[in-house]
């Protein structure tokens, strides 16, 4: 059921560049949806959208069925976790947890009952007295987060809540907030320029790039499949070929592909086999070329090879080829995928 | 050997100027201070005798009795009317991007870049032209010279305070006002207190703007010493200094306690 | 996460900035415009008046003074502390606003005292017998020059000492390394590198004796009489507030354009 809709949104500021344009995205109910984009993508102009701080310029903004473009931000029920955190800190943690429900007018006596809850789920028994500075970053970020949850909001919103935090200690922190989002069935937007964040932790992923969403799918999907150019390299496709140039390789026509459609061809590093001579398979195509440059990337070996349609990168355990030698680059079909 | 003399030379010129400089700063506070016992009816270096009877001889001169309480409540006036005149201008410097932030920051502060003596007369001369009511003028003039320091002291405060965290009330659900009393308010404390000390501080001791502005009867202490001195020259204008000096520099400790020493930059 | 709400903007920014353009701007604008014909005819009068040139000339010459001995006192005391003893740079951080705090009525008591015929200083110059008869020090230039130093020197040693914060410490560590005692890394580093320092505090410092009044007029009695004494006397004394109107442009002119100048030399510093 989609809770989070995203209705053609459209931003741009005083000075006219448009920051997002045509945009739409929805997330459903209790999913995490990770929105992948790099700084300047229009991820946070988004955030501040959903989150009501400001307002798009064309578009609507639906949740649980509600329009809600034209709501203040402190009318939404939404939760935020800050990339600082934005913890008070003349308050104590559990002071600040509570502050939602303070300006709710919750009894105190509730309120805390309900705040120790989310105290153990969260891991942050005995932190209650303390304030934020005498914290490490991993329990300001439970603390942020369980601020953000005891208000029951209808979506949590989290910008880059990894980028304070030590990267060894990510993996395992998504995998606990990912339990506790999932165990709360909380609908939720993930914020983050950290590929490995989204995958890990997205149901889906929407990757947004100068203002418009590329792709949005599940991790497996995108992988697969990247449907464009940029998604396609930003998720590490080693090589992007012109349609023009792989045309006849390929024998498009029979494929049945229209080449109006898709402008480029990417092929994964991995997807390519090196031989002496050319593979007698219907499922590779096999290229005549010449090996320009060997190098070593932690346990495989990559090859710079120069064929007819320019010059592909194959990664490979076989690291019996030298640079200068004549090889034959096998490109597997089955693992193409058409961009645009 | 001449190593040993080159580092030992440099040690007793920088005592010797430490000492100097000490002295030239300290001296001027600390002998009115202990020309306020002697008995001797004439100001003369060193005191002889000891005697309370100048602290008592301060009371017997309505003007500067007058002028202390004067000086209190139009310091106290002056500061809070500046601050609250500050506080709203800072936080817009601080939450905001506007045009000409920088020329409109330096006109904020531009006030105590004037030499008082000459605003006090362009004030003086311009308050009569528009005929502004004279009880007035003093504490105009005040507030004008005041906004710099509360100013500074709010900002100082402000400006390391993460934009986010009035957002992040605000989407728990408070309003901007509530986001603002709760949020920023408290954080600010210090430098509130901070500055109000210190604007209050150099209203209570401020000569130069006073010195066209005051009309009347009533006096601000300053000016009433001033008046003082043109005909007496003994201690009781001594005892009257070594209050002031104890005063004084007690609101400025409470003020190096609140923001530390060198706390607000 | 901003907003750029224009109509909030300018209603905050209202109280405090409409308060210095109606006062601060509007007197300035009004005195001088509102009797701009009459003033440009007393102008040369008074600017060609023995009084004022003697008191323009006192003025900088009392400022200047200041500034040279603020900075002479200033840049040992901030090199030594700020390299060498950072216990001493707390001391003097501590000490050094104090003149501040306290009236300049109560500090010129003081320095009565000290420099007066029957004061401190000629008190111990006797007692030393170093002179026969008390030494004439209040009434005087110095006296002023001395007053006006305590009231200024945290100002100048302030912008000298953060100026030495700015000298990266690895530039004196290795010029020691190199065999440099302290003289040459005074010398050869860090007064260069601090000019721009002290270019601010001798624009702070002589902005300031400028426009002073209450120490020179008492420590300098009727013989000392500096522009803003002058100004003071148009005002009570002769009434000639056109002629008191004129001085006051005139000091603002010369702080404003000593200000500027400071800035630009700072300015071209910084691009050699």
């Amino acid at each position: 059921m989609k809770y989070l809709v995203l209705d053609n949104v459209t931003f741009h500021y005083q000075k006219g560049e448009y920051v997002l344009k045509n945009l739409n995205l929805s997330v459903d109910k209790g999913e995490i949806l990770a929105l992948l984009g790099e700084s300047g993508s229009g991820k946070t102009t988004l955030l501040k959208i959903i989150a009501g701080f400001l307002k798009p310029k064309e578009g609507r903004v639906v949740i649980d069925g509600k329009d809600v473009t034209n709501l203040p931000p402190n009318k939404r029920n939404i939760g935020i976790v800050f990339q600082n955190y934005a913890l008070f800190p003349h308050m104590s943690v559990l002071d600040n947890i509570i502050y939602g429900l303070k300006v709710r007018r919750t009894p105190r006596e509730e309120a805390i009952r309900r705040a120790k809850e989310l105290i153990d789920l969260l891991n942050l028994s005995g932190l209650e007295n303390k304030r934020p500075s005498q914290l490490s970053g991993g329990q300001q970020q439970r603390v942020a987060i369980a601020r953000a949850l005891i208000i029951e909001p209808k979506i949590l919103l989290m910008d880059e809540p990894m980028s304070n935090i030590d990267p060894k200690l990510r993996s395992k922190l998504r995998a606990e907030i990912k339990k506790i989002l999932k165990k709360l069935n909380i609908t939720t937007v993930y914020v983050t320029h950290d590929q490995e964040d989204a995958f890990e932790i997205g149901d889906r992923i929407a990757i947004l790039h100068k203002g418009v969403i590329e792709n949005a799918d599940t991790p497996q999907n995108i992988l697969r499949n990247p449907k464009t150019v940029y998604v396609a390299s930003f998720i590490g496709y080693e090589n992007i070929i012109p349609i023009t140039r792989i045309r006849e390789l390929l024998d498009l026509d029979v494929i049945n592909i229209n080449e109006r459609e898709y402008t480029d061809v990417g092929i994964r590093a991995t997807s390519i086999k090196l031989s002496r001579e050319p593979l007698d398979n219907i499922d590779y195509v096999a290229l005549r070329g010449r090996i320009e440059l060997v190098s070593y990337k932690k346990d495989i070996i990559s090859y710079q090879v120069h064929t007819p349609i320019g010059i592909l990168e194959v990664h490979s355990y076989d690291g019996s080829f030298r640079e200068g030698e004549s090889v034959y680059a096998n490109i597997y079909k089955k693992e193409l995928v058409f961009l645009k | 050997m001449v190593k040993i003399l080159e580092n030992k030379i440099p040690d007793i010129l920088i005592a010797l100027l430490f000492g100097l400089t000490l002295s030239i700063i300290l001296l001027p506070v600390v002998l009115p201070l202990t020309i306020s016992f002697s008995s001797s009816y004439v100001i003369t270096f060193p005191p002889q005798g000891f005697t309370l009877k100048w602290f008592a001889n301060i009371l017997l001169f309505k003007s500067l009795v007058d002028g202390f309480i004067f000086s209190l409540i139009l310091g106290i006036t002056a500061s809070l009317t500046a601050i609250a005149m500050s506080l709203p201008a800072t936080y817009a410097f601080y939450r905001y991007d506007f045009k000409f932030k920088g020329y409109l920051g330096n006109l904020l502060l531009s006030p105590s870049l004037m030499p008082e003596i000459a605003l006090s007369f362009l004030l003086l001369m311009y308050f009569k032209a528009l005929k502004i009511s004279y009880s007035l003028w003093l504490f105009l003039g005040h507030v004008l010279i005041l906004i710099p320091y509360a100013t500074r002291y709010i900002y100082a405060s402000l400006v390391n305070l993460d934009v986010s965290l009035e957002d992040a009330a605000v989407s728990l659900g408070a309003t901007r006002l509530r986001a603002f009393i709760d949020v920023i308010i408290p954080n600010i404390a210090k430098g509130l207190i901070a500055g109000f000390l210190l604007s209050f501080i150099t209203s209570f001791n401020a000569f130069s703007i006073s010195l066209f502005l005051s009309y009347g009867e009533t006096l601000p202490l300053p000016i009433a010493m001033w008046n003082y001195l043109q005909v007496r020259y003994d201690p009781t204008i001594a005892a009257l200094s070594t209050i002031l000096v104890f005063f004084t520099l007690t609101l400025s400790l409470i003020v190096r306690k609140i923001i530390g020493l060198r706390g607000l930059k | 996460m901003e907003r750029n709400n224009w109509i909030v903007i300018t209603l905050f920014l209202f109280p405090a900035f409409f308060f210095i353009f109606f006062l601060l701007l509007g007197s300035l604008f009004f005195t001088v415009f509102s009797n701009f014909n009459n003033l440009k005819d007393k102008f040369v009068e008074v600017v060609s008046s023995s009084y004022f040139i003697a008191s323009y000339f006192t003025t900088l010459k009392i400022g200047l003074v200041v500034v040279i001995a603020s900075a002479v006192l200033s840049y040992p005391l901030a090199f030594y502390s700020h390299f060498y003893n950072p216990k001493l740079s707390r001391v003097i951080d501590a000490v050094v606003f104090i003149p501040l705090m306290v009236n300049p009525l109560i500090r010129s008591l003081g320095w009565m005292i000290i420099l007066g015929r029957e004061g401190l200083i000629n008190w111990l110059l006797i007692k030393l017998s170093v002179i026969n008869a008390p030494l004439r020090i209040l009434y005087t230039d110095i006296a002023v020059e001395i007053g006006l130093l305590e009231l200024f020197f945290p100002f100048m040693y302030t912008a000298i000492a953060s100026s030495m914060e700015n000298i990266p410490y690895e530039l004196v560590m290795s010029a020691k390394s190199l065999g440099a005692g302290p003289l040459r890394v005074f010398k050869d580093i860090v007064f260069p590198l601090s000019i721009t320092g002290f270019m601010t505090g001798a624009s702070i410092v002589m902005a300031g004796c400028a426009a002073a009044f209450v120490t020179p007029s008492i420590l300098g009695g009727l013989k000392v009489r500096t522009l803003s004494i002058l100004l003071r006397e148009y005002v009570d004394i002769t009434l000639d507030w056109d002629a008191a109107t004129i001085i006051a442009i005139v000091i603002l002119l010369t702080v404003f354009a000593f200000i500027t100048g400071v800035n630009l030399l700072k300015k071209l510093l910084m691009r050699w």
